[in-house]
């Protein structure tokens, strides 16, 4: 019995320290942003994607107003969507409410913060900081991870930073590293 | 009484199982996409010019002989053309040598800013074998009419900041220069590479 129990406890510890290794969420107020990261650009690229999935844990919902990175110049929401085979871009006009107990994703292919102008190319395993402003909460800083050119979703080689901020798990907004 | 009840209830399951199958059958098939999007075994018809990243002239004869992919993007694009240049990279790494027979297209639509050189720049993030088109906007709007393929340019909030909707799919070409199919950018890498070896069989 206990030695099955310490397997348990083994598994476990192997599962959070797993799960840390790949999130990093930020809060403010009744809302959690969960693991901003980007993709590292081709050079010459001046455009770039940024995603998280926001959470409101709260009773009211919010609205996302802005986002703006000091990787680019300008950051706007955009929708990639397909019409047929037909790749179609827009800005996202409408307002980005997230309800109470919703979860808005970003993500490649889909909804995504749209960086304008990059000032450099976005490496693998780098990272950038970033400002979302919500109605109501206001503003939290964030730190995206940048991972593969063209990962589809977030890979585990996206935490491995080397400032160690992937150490930063604690659910707490925090400022720039 | 009881037996009624589950006549009713049988007839009810049975007229929406039967509705049901009828609008299925009756839902409108994918719409949006130009109608004159390629079939498979067309013959590509006309002719076209490009310039390749090298600096070299590239026009359909170039089609006949080898088979070929073609996939249609442009740099100021953050999602689908890294993700498909990068996917690209993958099935050629995974095709090995046999990946030199096959012609990789990329075709630069936004004319206005994706010079010979921002293309050439652009591609050093992926393999090496994928061959960069650009020309002048009446060059890529012949290519493009001739691949059956489709661009527009949607302006943005600066005059700059315009952005491209495109043609996503890679169009598979045979060295007889037939359209023989394309690679969706929603299937799995697996079935990607597994339409390249048949489209290098042909």
């Amino acid at each position: 019995m206990r030695r099955f129990v310490r397997i348990a406890l083994g598994c476990l510890m192997a599962m959070l320290i797993s799960g840390m290794a790949i999130a990093h969420e930020f809060s403010i107020g009744s809302l959690t942003i969960d693991h901003p990261w980007s993709r590292a650009t081709p050079p010459s690229a001046k455009v770039g994607g940024a995603y998280f999935a926001i959470t409101n844990n709260g009773t009211e919902p919010d609205t996302l107003v802005s986002a703006m990175t000091n990787a680019s110049e300008r950051a706007e929401f955009h929708l990639m969507s397909m019409t047929g085979d037909v790749m179609t871009m827009a800005q996202v006009t409408e307002p980005l409410v997230i309800a109470p107990g919703q979860k808005l994703v970003f993500e490649p292919n889909g909804l995504h913060v749209m960086l304008f102008e990059l000032r450099a190319g976005l490496k693998e395993g780098e990272s950038f900081s970033g400002t979302l402003t919500f109605e109501k909460a206001g503003s939290v800083e964030l730190v995206f991870k940048v991972d593969r050119m063209g990962a589809k979703a977030p890979t585990a080689n996206a935490a491995v930073d080397q400032t160690g901020d992937a150490q930063d798990h604690s659910g707490m907004s925090h400022g720039s590293e | 009484m009881l037996l009624k009840i589950r006549k009713i209830t049988w007839a009810m399951v049975a007229f929406f199982t039967a509705a049901f199958v009828v609008l299925y059958i009756a839902k409108d098939p994918p719409t949006g996409a130009p109608s004159n999007i390629a079939t498979p075994m067309m013959p590509l018809e006309g002719d076209f010019k490009l310039t390749t990243n090298k600096g070299e002239t590239f026009t359909a004869a170039n089609l006949m002989d080898r088979p070929s992919v073609v996939f249609f993007g442009f740099t100021n694009c953050p999602d689908i053309c890294p993700t498909g240049l990068s996917e690209l990279t993958e099935l050629l790494g995974k095709l090995g040598d046999s990946a030199d027979q096959l012609q990789v297209l990329f075709i630069a639509v936004d004319s206005r800013r994706d010079t010979q050189m921002i293309v050439r720049e652009y591609l050093t993030s992926f393999d090496p074998r994928i061959i960069g088109l650009t020309g002048t906007k009446e060059e890529i709007d012949t290519a493009v009419k001739t691949f059956k393929a489709f661009y527009e340019i949607v302006p943005g909030a600066k005059p700059d900041d315009y952005t491209v909707n495109h043609t996503a799919g890679m169009y598979l070409i045979d060295k007889k220069k037939r359209f023989v199919g394309k690679l969706d950018s929603h299937e799995s890498l697996e079935v990607s590479l597994e339409k390249l070896l048949r489209l290098l069989k042909r």
